[in-house]
């Protein structure tokens, strides 16, 4: 066993002579510890001639210190040719000296055959470990991980061996290496005891003594070491405790704190959305930087704010994402959900500062823990960097470019030749195009995802560059129609016009984002659901590169919410039913993002139970919407579900089920001139379908005339226009009105009427009508003049002004004035008031 | 976002303590006056759309450089016969403290006098004139050479719950 360490010490050393720069003492010097550990070992093995050529090796490196940096390149050939030599001798040992070694253990120490099993691997491991002190890096975590790794599997082979002495240090050790890790800790010194003392108490064992020494003073420099830094940290941990009065915000620590809270929540949502991306692809470096990037902006702020229960979280889950970020593991679900865990947590606490922000006055957060959840992910790391990357093959594989009987031999080949590449060896045996390795690799470990540079804009600004674009159109085109009889000017002005129009388009997308985050924040939420529920569901999405109006997504999510829990809660079926009816026993969700005609359509569609008609009706009569008499379309009935208080749900549970929701879900939408339909089959599923307009700017919009009032009919709303002959209209009682459309009658709305921009009845005959269609419902609208079609930017009339019936709100016209935005649905229901 | 915030605390504590800066404004033969810091500034008359369905004294809304802010009558606000505009009709723009953010509404005057230094002895309590006039409103009567400015509190004037009020009665 030894021999194995000597091997792979002098390749270490040869590794290191390599990469020592002659000119410098410092590397020199730092080679001779490597030295002595090989000679000690030899001279244990009784390797003379190899103990001897490291002596020659020791002399040469300190006449090279000794005489300065001159001529030291020569010196480092005869180093070189000295360690090569040594290297091959080194190699040539074979297992007779093995068995040589093992021998005398048989003859002399027959009853502890057990216990020398242990010591041997007792001392391999402590080599190792005083080779990763010796080559420790303060502050590289790694590095520290490694030793923690070595002081793991000392203290799970010492358990066994009696006297506990040796166990109580190692754990002692492995203490305070774990607190060099939380407290940045640098001191190595008391570990170096303890390993000098483990060595020591190892001779001893070996030699069936007891240990009588006192090493209490070992001990005591590891625990006090730590106990100091337990200390220093008990005053922090008890500042809120002891402040039992609540401490109050000074102005200049709001601004930042107020400023840390937008920032630490755009953070912890993009780390949710970076998390998801990463379980898809979780080699991606790019993503872990990206969160890692996240939490590290969190514990620094929250640093310099002493916020201390942020900053712990952040710090450890940073080293956890440190480690993967140096390629030591891959996050998988486990550390994934470790990860998700601590993102809430810091949310909550996060929200307390929010809260304190609010009120001028620190929330406490002493109820919430964050030692446990520290000590979690510290766990994970250790455990997770044991774990190796995903394998070549399996890459290789899942491509589908080898199949598994010859990835199989090519490991097969790899147990005989160790230190080939599984990629070299099948590129030889031609089982796979070098091409293709490449690309496996390229796919092992590297990054799929560009991550763009962004700025933060507030959105006041962005507004008012789209405004001041809309005036500059204006301003243009104003200037075109001045400009029309001198050529050359006009050129420039239509100059003007292509680079204005642009930029217009430019300030508009500027607000719009893609749909993605959102969609990924309802993965996270079916997949909690689902896990309350006892449910196996699974949730797919299409369309999330859609982009869509920013405050359009804000006013989708607390929908999506709604449905995507009842689709869970009240949907899917729980997984024997799913089996009993023949469905599989996972629930789907789809998820589908589109633009269709100026709308973004979002689908939230399950494979459940679906929607129970009949109950409906009953549930319907029961509280007074229907008599039951009439007969309904399927979406008439399904459209009762969005009456306030209305649940056909026989049990209340916590997630839904109240009656409270989907009539929310409903205003919701409709506040931002969305629709939502419900289509459904019993058994099959349900399908909510959410129809937005892309943008809450930007309207497409016919302009018409009534009197001396110019109005923006939405196209979406229009199904024609038309000038009515006499053979058109109709009257009931001389008063109502209607129009003949395809054969269908349309009752007349008269604009002048209602807007009482005129008084009397002119004849329809005279005016245009234009059919205009709202929630199944169609009306025509009597108007004097069509005037064009276009795109408007909407514009709120200002707060006081919003909740106009009938008006959705005002557009800047070509020339400068504002027209009136007309809300079709608030026509009807102004004329069916009337 | 804290200063601005302050500031606008100090300023109405002024309009408040009713001393300082006052634009001054006709309508009819009388005088108004706003605190100058809720103006934001003034324009001259330019074409108003008018909003159907809202109260009379709401005359419309116009574009303010890509804005659309919505125009009250004050005469008509104040129940005062309505007169054609005329090249010294003004619109003055306010800001208007609403429920959170600011809001921007424009009034239209007869035509805007000056700036005046207002100083606490020239104000006088506005009286009590019983039901026929509310006076929640006015912030007090300024006495200056020999001539009386209303001073108006002009949050008051334009404050969404009576224009919600009002259009409420108007459905």
């Amino acid at each position: 066993m030894l021999y194995e360490s000597i091997k792979t010490l002098v390749d270490q050393f040869s590794c290191e002579l390599v990469m020592a720069d002659p000119a410098d003492s410092n590397s020199l010097s730092g080679l001779l510890p490597f030295l002595k550990q090989i000679h000690s070992n030899c001279t244990k093995l009784s390797l003379t001639a190899q103990a001897n050529k490291i002596l020659e090796i020791r002399n040469l490196i300190r006449t090279m210190l000794q005489e300065g940096s001159q001529n030291r390149d020569g010196a480092m050939v005869a180093l070189g040719d000295l360690v090569s030599a040594l290297s091959i001798s080194v190699k040539g040992l074979e297992e007779p000296g093995a068995l040589m070694e093992r021998a005398p253990d048989k003859k002399t120490e027959q009853t502890s055959n057990a216990n020398n099993d242990y010591f041997v691997k007792l001392e391999e491991n402590l080599e190792r470990f005083s080779l990763r002190i010796s080559r420790f890096c303060p502050g590289e975590l790694p590095d520290l991980g490694a030793i923690l790794n070595e002081l793991e599997s000392l203290v799970e082979v010492s358990k066994a061996v009696e006297p506990d002495t040796f166990y109580k240090i190692c754990i002692a050790c492995q203490e305070y290496a774990e607190n060099m890790g939380l407290e940045n800790i640098y001191n190595t010194r008391p570990i170096e005891e303890g390993l000098i003392l483990l060595k020591s108490i190892l001779s001893h064992l070996k030699r069936e003594e007891a240990f009588i020494f006192d090493y209490s003073d070992v001990l005591a420099l590891l625990k006090i070491e730590f106990m100091e830094e337990q200390e220093k940290k008990i005053p922090q941990a008890q500042t809120p405790v002891i402040r039992t009065e609540p401490e109050k915000i000074s102005d200049d620590d709001m601004e930042i704190l107020i400023d840390f809270v937008s920032e630490a929540f755009e953070n912890l949502e993009n780390i949710e959305v970076n998390l998801i991306d990463l379980e898809q692809d979780p080699s991606s470096k790019e993503i872990i930087n990206d969160i890692f990037r996240s939490f590290h902006t969190i514990k620094g702020v929250s640093g310099f704010l002493s916020l201390g229960k942020i900053n712990t979280l952040a710090h450890s889950t940073e080293n956890l994402l440190d480690s993967a970020r140096s390629g030591q593991f891959l996050i998988n679900a486990i550390a994934t959900d470790a990860i998700l865990e601590s993102v809430d947590t810091l949310k909550n606490l996060v929200d307390r500062v929010s809260q304190g922000t609010h009120t001028g006055i620190m929330v406490p957060d002493d109820d919430i823990d964050v030692n446990g959840l520290r000590d979690k992910l510290q766990a994970l790391q250790v455990s997770l960097i044991k774990q190796d990357k995903e394998p070549l093959g399996a890459i290789l594989i899942k491509k589908k470019e080898v199949d598994q009987a010859s990835l199989d031999q090519a490991l097969e080949i790899q147990k005989t030749r160790p230190g080939k590449r599984i990629g070299e060896i099948l590129v030889e045996e031609k089982k796979v195009q070098p091409r293709q390795v490449a690309s496996a690799l390229m796919e092992q470990s590297a990054s799929k995802r560009k991550v763009d540079t962004q700025v933060k804009v507030s959105t006041q600004k962005l507004d008012d560059l789209v405004d001041y674009a809309g005036e500059l159109v204006i301003a243009q085109s104003m200037l075109r129609q001045k400009t029309l009889h001198d050529p050359s000017l006009n050129q420039n002005v239509a100059h003007l016009g292509q680079i204005v129009t642009n930029m217009q388009n430019i300030a508009m997308s500027m607000r719009m984002i893609p749909i993605k985050a959102t969609f990924m924040k309802m993965i996270r939420l079916v997949r909690d659901l689902a896990k309350k529920s006892g449910k196996d569901v699974n949730l797919d999405m299409f369309g999330e590169d859609t982009e869509i109006d920013r405050n359009v997504v804000d006013a989708l999510y607390e929908p999506m919410v709604h449905m995507i829990r009842n689709s869970v809660d009240h949907g899917i079926e729980a997984p024997p039913d799913r089996l009993s009816q023949g469905k599989p026993s996972q629930g789907e969700i789809l998820l589908r993002a589109y633009h269709k005609g100026g709308h973004i359509i979002i689908e939230i569609e399950d494979d459940g139970k679906g929607l129970d008609r009949d109950k409906i009706i009953e549930k319907a009569k029961s509280i007074g919407l229907t008599t039951g008499g009439e007969q309904m379309t399927d979406a008439q009935v399904y459209d009762f579900i969005l009456h306030p208080g209305f649940s056909t749900a026989k049990e209340i549970t916590d997630v839904s089920g109240r009656g409270v929701g989907m009539d929310v879900v409903k205003d919701g939408i409709e506040k931002f001139r969305g629709h939502l339909s419900i289509a459904s089959k019993k058994g099959k599923g349900t399908k909510f379908t959410i129809s937005l307009p892309l943008t809450l700017a930007i309207i497409d919009g016919m302009l018409v005339r009534v009197d001396n009032q110019r109005y923006v009919i939405p196209t979406i709303s229009i199904q024609k226009a038309f000038k009515p002959g006499n053979e058109d209209c109709f009257t009931v009682e001389g008063k109502a009105e209607m129009v003949k459309d395809r054969g269908s009658l349309v009752p007349v709305i008269r604009l002048n009427e209602i807007y009482e921009s005129s008084k009397g009845k002119k004849p329809i005959q005279e005016g245009l009508v234009v059919v205009v269609e709202s929630k199944d419902e169609k009306r025509a609208l009597l108007i004097d003049e069509l005037l064009g079609k276009d795109e408007y930017v909407i514009k709120s009339l200002g707060k006081n002004l919003e909740d106009v019936e009938g008006i959705a709100g005002g557009a800047i016209l070509a020339d400068g004035r504002v027209g009136l935005i007309l809300d079709i649905h608030g026509i009807f229901s102004i004329v069916s008031k009337a | 976002m804290v200063k601005t915030a302050d500031a606008l605390n100090k300023a109405v504590q002024t309009t408040i303590l009713k001393i300082g800066k006052y634009l001054t404004f006709t309508l009819a033969k009388e005088e108004y006056g706003i605190g100058i810091l809720k103006v934001k500034e003034i324009i001259g008359m330019m074409p108003i759309t008018s909003v159907p369905r809202t109260p009379a004294f709401v005359k419309g809304v116009i574009n303010l450089r890509g804005k659309v802010i919505p125009v009250i009558d004050l005469r008509t606000k104040f129940e005062m016969a309505s007169i054609p505009y005329t090249e010294r009709t003004c619109i003055i723009v306010v800001e208007i403290d609403s429920e959170r953010d600011m809001v921007l509404i424009g009034i239209v005057v007869d035509a805007v006098s000056e700036v005046l230094n207002i100083q606490e002895e020239q104000i006088e309590a506005t009286p009590v004139f019983g039901a026929k006039l509310n006076t929640d409103y006015i912030l007090g009567m300024a006495k200056v050479d020999g001539k009386v400015k209303i001073l108006l509190n002009i949050d008051k004037v334009l404050s969404n719950e009576e224009i919600s009020a009002v259009e409420t009665v108007a459905k």
